[in-house]
């Protein structure tokens, strides 16, 4: 038998299902459990019994890392965007409707490859933690929970369709929700977190609400699909309301006080995915389209705002799950700053140019830098809040020699969020100063400051927890610190490690993604002619470089030559045969057969630089809406 | 302005790489002033105010900064009810800017 004769489901999905099926059969083991003991009369007990479960639970996620590092990897060497369908993913084993359908439904370009791959690396390292805990024993329902959380955040990442991201958004809340709540046994419980509970069955609510807006509307799911045919009429920028407030409220929502790394990790891996998912949506589906004109500009306060509440709330601190939780925030505020950055660039194709780019891969190395970051602050963080030997260890000073590895940890973790030379966060901050030096000085200079301020606190912190005067028996010693730490000091290290060689992390990691990215938008430059192409003929008029030029050499020939002709010869014989039918399928054609004859006649005459500009400039006035429509707007 | 070097970082550019890190030195040494600034300048430097009333400043300033940031963390953070409506928050900020 032929290796090709298997069939195997796409990676992608497998990356999917695999953590539900490890949940599913936890959970399978533990009615099993139930059902035998009921029957024996030993009561109601809840037990797999822990070796099972830990190697279960330990098999899904090593599997889960593997195949999305190797996804990855496969992906960045066939550099094809129809991965999924081919012999690699599997999917040419499935035939017919099926192999449509996940063509529909599973998007996996490089941008999602990545972010799956680092989840399910901090993912491996965080069930180690959970695993290593002994504090918190792993039971049954926590490993569903964290199970839950990998499997919608993977949904999110590789979701094509809308429904397919809004079910993996529900699996990944219902995840966190466990993790933060397993089992609400006492009616106080209740009462305390029903405002918990209701704020998430909103978020929900609102994104499936924008779903079905916009699918009633084209009677499709899918993102690429719907991107080529929005708009931007008012039902549409509804859904858009709705669809990406949720996204960001997940995505900035710092995670409730909590002592436990792994479930901080995996809720660090949910945000991560919502932000993903924010940029599919915003970015990809929506993208420059006119009406949204100053969401940039919202989501850019709403960073600036995060930044700036982070200094406030890092200031002064001493509690170091609150100092990592503020620290974390401020990263989000400098991706969403980044991100607004890159958004606004998209509305013109000077901006792309200027400063789009940077703004972009300033977003992408951040995004990649965030998990990392995020579990390692976590990590050392929690470690820290603890006591030993009735000492609180973040109180008592001079752990630089007793937890070496947890404060090296913070330190790198510190500085890499800081944007500090030569660790892997410089790169994306510096990136990040440029292009918000183009938009505005004073915006690059209040994120510097910011940054710098984050870093003096982070510093301060450090200073006094790691080499502050001891406060308890200077003999004593702490076991255990490498067993913590060491893994994701790894991590840390490898991610830091880019910086050695920043033109291949940059060529192999962060270009592809951008490029992804950029290329997927739809209607760069093009939000003014949707609806109104008098604001398209302003914003050419306005040219002045260009305009003259190009109105001077091309534009008068273009007229003589071809208008008569279109009317003549085109015009005429779309009007016998084939008007009464639909206007639709002859109108373009009318139009190609125009513009190449436009191209015949003009192109001889002009050089290749008036040609160029010519072509950026004519084209939206001859033809503004067919072009949008037939070609579902320019992309760059 | 200081980051607007026209340089391309990816070719490695030892002068760009220098600013930042000079940048950064000089980030920790502001940071040790300012640690050792809180001694430096006493509170009745800082306020006008002698003894306890300075005293009284500082904790009843240090007070409410603390009120103000736990209010803030937990009604963030925490389960009560403005929680509940945040996510309302967020759309009226989306639709606003949508509809505006």
């Amino acid at each position: 038998m032929s290796f090709n004769n298997i069939s195997v489901p796409p990676l992608p999905i497998v990356l999917l299902v695999l953590p539900l099926f490890g949940a599913l059969l936890i959970l399978g083991l533990e009615c099993v459990n139930y059902i035998m003991k009921f029957k024996a009369g030993g009561g109601r007990t809840f037990d797999v019994g822990r070796l099972p479960l830990r190697i279960i639970f330990f098999t899904t996620v090593l599997l889960e890392m593997v195949l999305s590092l190797y996804v990855w990897y496969r992906f960045q060497s066939i550099k094809s965007a129809s991965f999924v369908l081919n012999y690699i993913g599997g999917a040419s084993t499935l035939t017919g409707l099926m192999s449509s359908a996940l063509r529909a439904n599973v998007q996996v370009d490089i941008f999602s490859a990545s972010g799956a791959a680092m989840a399910s690396l901090v993912a491996f390292i965080a069930c180690l933690r959970a695993m290593a805990d002994k504090h918190r024993d792993l039971i049954s329902e926590r490993a569903v929970f964290f199970l839950f959380t990998l499997s919608g955040a993977m949904g999110m990442y590789f979701a094509g369709g809308l429904m397919n991201m809004f079910l993996s958004l529900t699996l990944s809340q219902i995840g966190a929700s466990g993790l933060l709540q397993p089992v609400i046994s006492e009616r106080s419980e209740f009462g305390r977190t029903i405002a918990y509970f209701t704020s998430r069955v909103v978020l929900l609510a609102m994104f499936l609400a924008g779903c079905f807006i916009l699918a009633t509307q084209y009677d499709v799911f899918s993102i690429h699909v719907m991107a080529a045919a929005l708009r931007g009429e008012i039902a549409e920028r509804t859904a858009f309301a709705l669809m990406a407030a949720p996204l960001l409220y997940i995505f900035i929502k710092p995670p409730r006080y909590t002592m436990d790394s792994a479930n901080r990790c995996y809720f660090s891996i949910r945000a991560h995915a919502a932000f993903f998912a924010f940029f599919r949506v915003v970015f990809v589906l929506y993208g420059a389209m006119a009406g949204l004109e100053r969401i940039p500009a919202l989501i850019g306060i709403i960073g600036l705002a995060a930044v700036f509440a982070s200094i406030l709330f890092i200031a002064g601190e001493r509690d170091p799950i609150k100092f990592a939780s503020a620290a974390e925030t401020s990263l989000k505020g400098f991706m969403l700053v980044a991100f607004a950055i890159s958004l606004n660039s998209i509305y013109s194709v000077a901006s792309v140019a200027s400063y789009g780019y940077d703004a972009t891969e300033a977003v992408i190395y951040q995004w990649l830098l965030f998990l990392p970051v995020s579990a390692a602050l976590s990590v050392a963080s929690i470690h820290l809040r603890q006591e030993r030997n009735g000492v609180k260890l973040w109180l008592a000073g001079g752990m630089a020699t007793r937890l070496p590895f947890t404060g090296l940890l913070f330190v790198l973790a510190i500085c890499m969020l800081s944007g500090l030379p030569p660790l892997a966060g410089y790169a994306g901050r510096q990136l990040l100063y440029r292009s918000a030096n183009q938009v505005n000085p004073f915006l690059s200079l209040a994120l510097f400051m910011s940054s710098l301020f984050i870093l003096l606190n982070g510093l301060r912190y450090i200073y006094l927890i790691m080499f502050g005067k001891r406060h308890d028996d200077a003999r004593a010693r702490f076991a255990g610190d490498q067993l913590v730490t060491l893994p994701l000091l790894v991590l840390v290290c490898v991610v830091s490690a880019g910086t050695v060689f920043p033109g291949l992390f940059h060529d192999r990691v962060v270009q592809p993604c951008v490029h992804s990215l950029l290329s997927g938008v739809r209607h760069v430059g093009n939000a003014q002619y949707w609806n109104d192409p008098e604001a398209g003929e302003e914003e050419f008029e306005g040219d002045e470089n260009v305009q003259p030029e190009a109105d001077e050499k091309v534009q008068p020939e273009a007229d003589e030559n071809v208008q008569p002709k279109a009317d003549e010869k085109v015009q005429p014989k779309a009007d016998k045969n084939v008007q009464p039918k639909a206007d639709k399928n002859v109108q373009p054609k009318a139009d190609e057969k125009v513009q190449s004859k436009a191209d015949n006649n003009v192109q001889p005459k002009t050089d290749n630089n008036v040609q160029a500009k010519a072509d950026e400039n004519v084209q939206p006035k001859a033809d503004n809406n067919a072009q949008s429509k037939a070609d579902g707007g320019g992309s760059i | 302005m200081i980051f607007h070097l026209e340089t391309e970082f990816f070719s490695w550019n030892f002068l760009a790489w220098a600013v930042n890190f000079l940048l950064a030195v000089l980030s920790i040494i502001i940071a040790t002033l300012a640690l050792k600034g809180r001694a430096w300048l006493s509170v009745s430097e800082a306020t006008g105010c002698e003894g306890e009333d300075a005293d009284a400043f500082m904790s009843a300033f240090e007070k409410r900064l603390r009120i103000f940031r736990v209010w803030a963390v937990d009604v963030w953070l925490e389960h009560s009810w403005p929680l509940a409506v945040s996510p309302f928050f967020f759309l009226a900020l989306f639709l606003t800017a949508v509809f505006e």
